[in-house]
């Protein structure tokens, strides 16, 4: 799997999320083979939860795997990871993070990139236009 | 300091389920309030600004004179400086400075002066010549334009005792009550009293569920309490230790980091929040041999704790509540304590490799972790370009209540 079918399956889980009337971020874990792994969306609103992001429910959705799993590993991401994404990421030991857009915000990724992972911003239009759309719909939820 | 009599008061007025909960004595310690990385690495930087002065009469016309020919930004000037200072205001190193310079100058600082010392703007974003020229034609100027160069602290003072210092070494300085580098004293203060009869009890909680998790070999010795405050009343809302080696080999060095206590403490909170709500659960597609989560109570302290309803369920996530731990938490739990919009955060033991909250450099002040390279902190918990920001403390216990050893390069 590439970068675009990476980020085309995050980029589905933010849709679903937008979908479910939730805050659509989504992402997707791939292994070094290009194997997927787990996808999730963001479940604040559905779950009342801060901690059920994109990158946490993809992790939380690739179940249980040997740490050698996520060695060589990509996590796309729809928006820029946050500071919390970004210390689970490295806490599992992810190498790459592949970013659909850093306009709506940007947190992780000196940190990222400061501990040895490789960073990509996609800078896709479409990611930016999602967000957009959701914030101007419920910008009491954003 | 406080005695033993009132922590008998705090705790004669917590829920029973406390009390029940409390298999050890609760010692006092002392709340040190966090340093923001702000106010560690920008407190006394200091740049410097251009002054002239004009007779008094003529302070109107040369400040719209300023206003013709500079860039807004640096006509409104500088908010903790006063723009405009009698000569009797200056610091004395500066008033002697200048007013040797000429007999004029001299005559300048006499007996009831009619000039008026002012500041022109920031020395790097100015030229000189400019500034000369349309100075001499200000009505009763000197006839060689005077400018100097005075150094001053770019950032607000934060207490009037500051202010005052400052007025004497740089400038006349104003206290605008704001401290631009964290958060408020007086706000500081307040809280620190607010939670300091009764932080103990918490901190005590933590540390007995991080024992009990890490003799049931669930994790590490790690443990969170988050506790509501409400007119005076504190109500236990969440306990949660350590999940990561629960239903996961001790075989990595990370364990399972869903299960930190402190994504296990928040998200019990979310649980009780959507329980109230009596709302179908929204179902999340669960891979049945495992939960990595791990958020469901595991220890019958946090069952007691879990089956409690929230105190005022239609709050938003974790919206001013208090969180006590025993280890400052790692940058993605850091990070969850902020997005939880949690408003006073307490830990005991400082990591200093992985921690989140704290801003000095990590591992600095620990010899043996020359070398271990544990990057700038993060000061997480106030951050100006974050849209929350937390108070936070380090806790320091008098006590036989410590945090368990952990090792230095774990994730907490």
């Amino acid at each position: 799997m590439d970068d675009t079918a990476g980020l085309a399956i995050a980029l589905e889980e933010a849709q679903a999320g937008y979908n479910e009337g939730g805050i659509p971020i989504g992402a997707a874990l791939v292994s070094k083979d290009g194997k997927l792994l787990g996808r999730g969306h963001n479940m604040r609103v559905q779950l009342g939860s801060p901690i059920h992001h994109g990158e946490t429910s993809a992790l939380y959705n690739s179940g249980r795997l040997p740490a050698k799993a996520y060695e060589g590993s990509t996590m796309y991401t729809t928006p820029s990871p946050c500071d919390m994404c970004t210390g689970a990421c490295l806490l599992y030991g992810i190498s790459r993070a592949v970013i659909g857009e850093n306009k709506t915000f940007l947190s992780g990724e000196a940190y990222l990139k400061s501990r040895g992972v490789q960073v990509r911003v996609v800078d896709d239009p479409r990611c930016k236009a999602l967000m957009d759309r959701f914030i101007e719909e419920k910008p009491e939820l954003w | 300091m406080h005695n033993d009599d009132s922590i008998g008061a705090a705790l004669s007025a917590q829920d029973p389920l406390v009390r029940d909960l409390l298999r050890q004595e609760v010692e006092h310690g002392v709340l040190i309030p966090l340093k923001t990385n702000l106010e560690l690495r920008d407190d006394y930087a200091t740049g410097n600004i251009l002054i002239t002065r004009v007779p008094t009469k003529a302070v109107a016309t040369t400040i719209d004179l300023l206003r013709e020919m500079l860039p807004e930004e640096i006509v409104k000037g500088v908010p903790h400086l006063r723009r405009c200072a009698k000569p009797s205001d200056l610091p004395a190193h500066l008033k002697t400075q200048f007013m040797n310079e000429t007999p004029q100058s001299r005559q300048i600082h006499t007996g009831k002066s009619t000039w008026i010392y002012l500041i022109l703007g920031p020395e790097s974003m100015l030229s000189r010549e400019e500034l000369a020229q349309a100075l001499s034609t200000v009505e009763g100027a000197e006839e060689e334009v005077f400018i100097q160069s005075v150094p001053v602290p770019m950032v607000a003072p934060t207490s009037q005792i500051q202010a005052a210092m400052w007025s004497q070494h740089f400038w006349p300085c104003v206290y605008r009550k704001n401290n631009p580098l964290g958060p408020h004293p007086s706000q500081v203060c307040r809280h620190t009293e607010e939670i300091a009869n009764d932080a103990a009890i918490w901190m005590t909680l933590a540390h007995q569920v991080a024992n009990e998790a890490h003799a049931g070999g669930f994790g590490e010795p790690m443990g969170a309490c988050i506790v509501q405050r409400e007119a005076g009343k504190t109500t236990l809302v969440a306990l949660a230790a350590d999940a990561r080696w629960h239903n996961q080999a001790q075989t990595g060095c990370t364990g399972n980091p869903m299960a930190h206590a402190v994504l296990r403490a928040i998200s019990i909170v979310a649980q009780k929040l959507v329980r109230a709500e009596h709302r179908e659960e929204t179902k999340v597609d669960t891979i049945l041999e495992f939960e990595a989560f791990q958020d469901k109570p595991l220890l019958e302290s946090e069952q007691k704790v879990f089956e409690q309803d929230h105190p005022s369920p239609d709050g938003y996530l974790c919206h001013g509540l208090e969180m006590y731990l025993t280890h400052e938490p790692c940058v993605m739990c850091s990070m969850a304590i902020l997005h939880s919009r949690m408003g006073k955060v307490v830990f005991g033991y400082r990591m200093p490799l992985t921690g989140g909250l704290c801003a000095e450099d990590r591992g600095r002040e620990h010899p043996s972790l020359n070398g271990a390279d544990g990057g700038r902190g993060l000061g997480l918990f106030w951050r100006r370009e974050l849209n929350w920001s937390l108070v936070a403390w380090e806790w320091e216990s008098g006590g036989s209540v410590r945090p368990s050893p952990v090792d230095m390069a774990i994730h907490a």
